[in-house]
């Protein structure tokens, strides 16, 4: 068997990642950090692909956190989840790949995260 | 004619020593007292000093006359030293002599001295003669026979004067010498009586009878004078002692004058001041109109070099000189203000350099030194004159101009009708203008009624986009925990289908594990609908902003909700410290209040810019009866220019169209729908501090 493709999942609520992490078990190998700062650290440490993360965050929110991930390897993959469809995160939508409304369906979320994930093999390659 | 030598030298002594004294009274008479004792005893001695000089030259038979003239001389002496004498004991022991004193006294001497003068009296010493004195010669003549108890009338006043001094008060231990002098004289008439009458030609004692007498008496007057040197030391002393008091007294009166004066020089300084100081030309005028002196601003108007000039100037010099301005009127006006009436008039002034001005002059009197003076105070009243002038000339213009216009007015009065008739014409049109202007200001009211919806809209807005965001976390509890829901459903379906109860048994921790999982959802679903509930309470509070009434709501909840909603806002860089302490539920609008939150904290929010903080007090004031709630953030504040505006409608810092400008105004008018106040404390820098107070019923 194949093994699962790393992603993190980052969002201030227990419970979001709580639910996140039971949904992907089968699909992914699901990373969690309940803030940015937690989040960069898990990267640090392990090897992911994609990241996934929530908008709204108190001290360093979705946005910011992806700008110092891209600054640092543009060649990963991020998605983001926002209530709204947000206007700042479509200007920088070259560097967010993927931005998903809140709460997410678990198709749409699969789909988009297994997109990454080949254009993530794609430039890696 | 040959003596005992001791006789004559007595004589001698006497007539020294009475002349002495003499001279000793007169003197003190003369230049001292002019006390009459001094006068009476002066007199006294020197009858004395006469009657030893006879007894002498009597002695030395150079008498030139006979013994009748010398008996009378002699007796006369006698009688003339009693009379001084008694004029000096009355004197001296400061009495009056009783009316029976000076009856007897007068009425003796009287009738002694007109026997003497017309009988034949000889005194001498030969023995031959002395029976002629004392045989038929003696009673010769008139009142020969009285001759002894007038006779003994001397001794015998001498006796009483002698007691009377004796027992007179304060006079026995201090002129002893005087009382013992009189009994001498007393004695010694008294015996040479006896021994003229008896013809014992003993010693003659009255020879020196009246030396002792002299002598007491001298004694007495040097201890009266030493008695009174020593008064009179007393009273210098005491006199020197007042004369220091008052010397002391001087002293103190010359420091006040030193003072007064020197206060005097102050106020004088401070009079010269005013004097000089005051805009107005003042003359100070004797009644007849000479300058005595002026003030500093009297040269400057008048041009005068120095106050010497000004002294030496006529009123004719400073005047126009032509009626009428000239002396005469001067000097009437000058009387007339000296009989009290102050004078207030306009006057042409001419100054030094001959330039003529108007000025007002004002007359009174002021008394200096006891001289009565006319002040006179003059101000400039040129520029006054110019514009009295100007208006006089303009009044003549206007006159001029009205009665043209009164002219011309009449030409035009058919115009006028005319005019009317155009009038009505524009009156028509303004009315037409005016009903047009209150439909446009309906539509004002309209369109102002719709900028506060949109203000309401515009909070509501904030207010969504609060609540999106606040319930999609909750959402995402949800949708996600129903989407696991439904895999497990799904999951367990299977397990249950394919394969045996037997089987099933052996699977049991693997379903136990799956309905752990189920709760857990279930669980978290709870929890997503539980917040959203709440939130959506929060949001029922704006639902009832209009036409409410008002009901009893806790501003503690009210505040919370609006921060709820404004969460989003705040999170990443806002911190809110609350402190709502004790408080009652107040009577109020609740969905206004609301309003009233959520503007003033997004307003707070809005004037931090990076990270900052938002204090919330709340707190009963007076007597429990109001409710203090104070929004303190830590912005860019208000700047002082615009501080007055912030209230007024469509005032706004914002960009246009981010911002009505409306949402202080609505909050000014929430409050005042709740009889409350509002207090904004703040300046540029220094963050905004906004109070509000408002009654609990």
């Amino acid at each position: 068997m194949k093994p699962l493709v790393k992603i993190l999942y980052i969002d201030d609520e227990e419970i979001n990642l709580e639910l996140f992490r039971w949904t992907f078990k089968n699909q992914f190998n699901v990373l969690t950090a309940i803030s940015a700062k937690e989040g960069l650290a898990v990267l640090e440490a392990h090897d992911v692909p994609v990241v996934v993360t929530d908008l709204k965050m108190p001290e360093m929110d979705g946005l910011q956190l992806i700008e110092i991930i891209k600054r640092k390897s543009p060649e990963k993959i991020c998605i983001m989840l926002t209530g709204f469809i947000d206007l700042a995160a479509k200007a920088k939508s070259n560097i967010v790949f993927n931005v998903l409304a809140k709460p997410w369906k678990k198709n749409e979320l699969q789909k988009a995260i297994q997109t990454g994930i080949e254009a993530y093999q794609k430039e890696i390659n | 004619m040959v003596h005992p030598s001791p006789t004559i030298i007595g004589l001698i002594i006497c007539v020294g020593l009475e002349f002495l004294f003499f001279l000793i009274h007169m003197t003190y008479w003369i230049k001292r007292s002019m006390d009459k004792t001094h006068l009476f005893l002066s007199i006294w001695f020197f009858t004395a000093a006469v009657f030893s000089i006879s007894r002498l030259m009597q002695f030395f038979s150079i008498n030139p006359m006979d013994g009748v003239f010398f008996g009378k001389t002699s007796a006369l002496c006698h009688y003339t030293i009693l009379f001084f004498g008694m004029k000096f004991v009355y004197t001296y022991t400061n009495k009056e002599p009783r009316l029976a004193e000076k009856f007897i006294f007068y009425g003796m001497m009287g009738v002694s001295i007109l026997l003497i003068l017309t009988s034949e009296i000889y005194i001498t010493d030969q023995p031959a003669l002395r029976q002629t004195v004392f045989g038929e010669k003696f009673y010769g003549a008139l009142g020969g026979k009285y001759f002894l108890p007038i006779g003994l009338f001397l001794p015998f006043a001498f006796v009483f004067l002698f007691f009377k001094l004796l027992l007179a008060k304060n006079v026995y231990d201090k002129s002893l010498l005087v009382v013992i002098g009189f009994g001498c004289s007393a004695l010694f008439s008294f015996i040479d009586i006896i021994i003229i009458r008896f013809g014992f030609n003993i010693i003659r004692f009255y020879d020196y009878a009246y030396l002792p007498l002299g002598i007491g008496y001298t004694f007495a007057m040097i201890n009266h004078y030493s008695e009174m040197y020593n008064q009179m030391e007393l009273l210098v002393e005491k006199r020197t002692d007042q004369l220091l008091k008052a010397n002391v007294s001087l002293k103190d009166e010359i420091q006040i004058r030193i003072d007064a004066e020197k206060n005097a020089l102050l106020n004088l300084e401070k009079f010269e001041s005013i004097y000089n100081g005051v805009n107005e030309a003042v003359f100070v005028l004797t009644k007849e109109g000479v300058i005595v002196d002026v003030n500093d601003k009297m040269l400057q108007m008048f041009k005068c070099p120095s106050k010497e000039i000004a002294r030496n100037l006529s009123i004719a010099d400073i005047s126009l000189n032509v009626t009428p301005y000239t002396l005469v009127e001067a000097s009437i006006y000058i009387g007339k203000a000296m009989r009290g009436e102050s004078q207030v008039f306009e006057w042409q002034s001419k100054d030094l350099a001959g330039k003529i001005f108007w000025s007002e002059i004002y007359l009174s009197t002021a008394i200096i030194g006891s001289v009565k003076y006319v002040i006179s105070t003059i101000r400039d009243i040129t520029s006054r004159k110019e514009t009295e002038l100007e208006l006089a000339n303009y009044r003549l213009t206007l006159e001029e101009k009205v009665k043209q216009r009164t002219y011309e007015l009449d030409n035009s009065i058919h115009e006028k009708i005319f005019l009317n008739e155009e009038l009505l014409k524009v009156n028509k049109e303004i009315e037409k203008q005016r009903n047009e202007l209150l439909a446009a200001l309906e539509n004002l009211k309209v369109a102002q009624a719709k900028i506060v919806e949109s203000e309401k809209m515009a909070a509501l807005g904030i207010l969504v986009a609060g609540i999106a965001h606040e319930i999609n976390n909750p959402l995402n509890f949800i949708s996600g925990s129903v989407t696991n829901v439904q895999t497990l459903v799904d999951e367990l379906h299977e397990l249950v289908n394919s394969g045996s109860p037997g089987k099933l048994s052996e699977r049991q921790s693997e379903f136990d594990i799956q309905f752990q999982d189920l709760k857990k959802f279930i669980s978290y679903i709870e929890l997503g609908t539980n917040r959203i509930t709440q939130i959506v309470n929060s949001l029922r509070l704006f639902s009832r902003s209009d036409n409410e009434e008002k009901v009893e709501a806790s501003v503690q909840e009210l505040i919370e909700a609006v921060i709820i909603m404004l969460d989003h806002q705040l999170k990443n860089r806002i911190t809110i410290t609350k402190d709502f302490g004790d408080i009652p539920k107040i009577f109020c609008y609740p969905g206004k209040l609301s309003q009233v939150f959520l503007n003033l904290l997004s307003n707070s929010i809005h004037a931090i810019d990076n990270e900052g903080s938002i204090s919330i007090f709340t707190r009963l004031t007076n007597n429990n009866n109001r409710l203090e709630c104070t929004f303190k953030d830590t912005g860019h504040g208000i700047p002082d220019e615009i501080k007055d505006r912030i209230f007024e409608p469509f005032f706004t810092t914002k960009e246009v169209g981010k911002g009505t400008g409306l949402g202080l105004s609505i909050v000014f008018g929430i409050i005042e729908q709740h009889n409350g106040t509002i207090k904004v404390v703040s300046s540029k820098g220094e963050g905004t501090e906004v109070i509000l107070d408002i009654p609990i019923i």
